[in-house]
């Protein structure tokens, strides 16, 4: 069957991020500023296939202390695997984005993620 | 605090809808045991929460997937959601966070609160209205 494809009129505003190596040192104002972010895709890279668990942690700052900073959101990671965060209506920063990982779910925690974790942010 | 359970049927699997009509800020609910059939190897699809009655408080979920008795001022989390006073936020992980995040689960080790803080030493307050929290978690 042929393929027709046809352009829907809708104008897509969606920005994307990408960090190529989300880790224990945050990246600060990933937004540019403040916005809306609607997805946050990771992918933990597999290393030593020893299951590993990244803990992706975001807030709304400017500026964050990895170790100090509280995250407004924090959600795990596997290694080996894609891992999509969905927020539906909009997760709104008025400040900033900062995001940083660490292989532990601890606010106090500096340790350095052990491999390699993608991400995107999607954003409007 | 009401807690309201569904259990579906679908051609994806059971899923269970988790609701819970209100909290105290230092209340810790357990998922697991004789009233829920959540548990170990299960994995949560979507948290919804509604804190649009509660102009005051920003308030934020946090979830323990493999701590048998936590504490929120304490306890690291290993989910913590944040939702702003007057406002609705609903997250979902298609694939699904495994409850048993760190591989030690087992029963009677997930748990999550309600609180207006997200600092780690502190479980908050009492909230001034209290929010809706609805969890749909798939089984198997």
């Amino acid at each position: 069957m042929a393929v027709t494809s046809t352009k829907s009129g809708v104008s897509i505003k969606d920005d994307m991020v990408y960090n190529g190596d989300l880790d224990e040192s945050a990246e600060q104002n990933m937004l540019g500023g403040s916005g809306t972010v609607y997805s946050m895709t990771c992918y933990f890279v597999s290393d030593t296939s020893d299951e590993e668990i990244t803990w992706v942690k975001m807030a709304d700052t400017l500026s964050a202390t990895v170790g100090t900073t509280n995250p407004d959101i924090k959600f795990p990671v596997f290694e080996g695997t894609f891992f999509t965060m969905v927020c539906v209506d909009g997760f709104a920063v008025s400040n900033g984005l900062a995001v940083w990982g660490n292989p532990s779910a601890l606010v106090g925690s500096t340790a350095a993620v052990a491999g390699t974790v993608k991400s995107w942010v999607v954003f409007r | 605090m009401a807690k309201y359970e569904t259990n579906l049927s679908s051609p994806f699997g059971n899923l269970e809808w988790v609701d819970t009509a209100a909290t105290t800020a230092t209340s810790i609910i357990k998922l697991l045991g004789s009233d829920h059939i959540v548990s170990s190897g299960d994995k949560l699809l979507c948290v919804d929460i509604d804190n649009t009655n509660n102009t005051t408080d920003d308030i934020f979920l946090r979830m323990w997937m493999h701590t048998g008795s936590p504490t929120a001022a304490v306890s690291a989390c290993d989910i913590i959601l944040k939702c702003a006073s007057g406002n609705r936020q609903v997250f979902s992980w298609p694939i699904g966070v495994p409850l048993d995040v760190n591989g030690t689960g087992g029963t009677n080790k997930i748990h999550y609160a309600i609180t207006n803080v997200n600092t780690a030493t502190s479980a908050g307050t009492t909230l001034t209205a209290n929010p809706i929290v609805r969890m749909l978690f798939s089984l198997g």
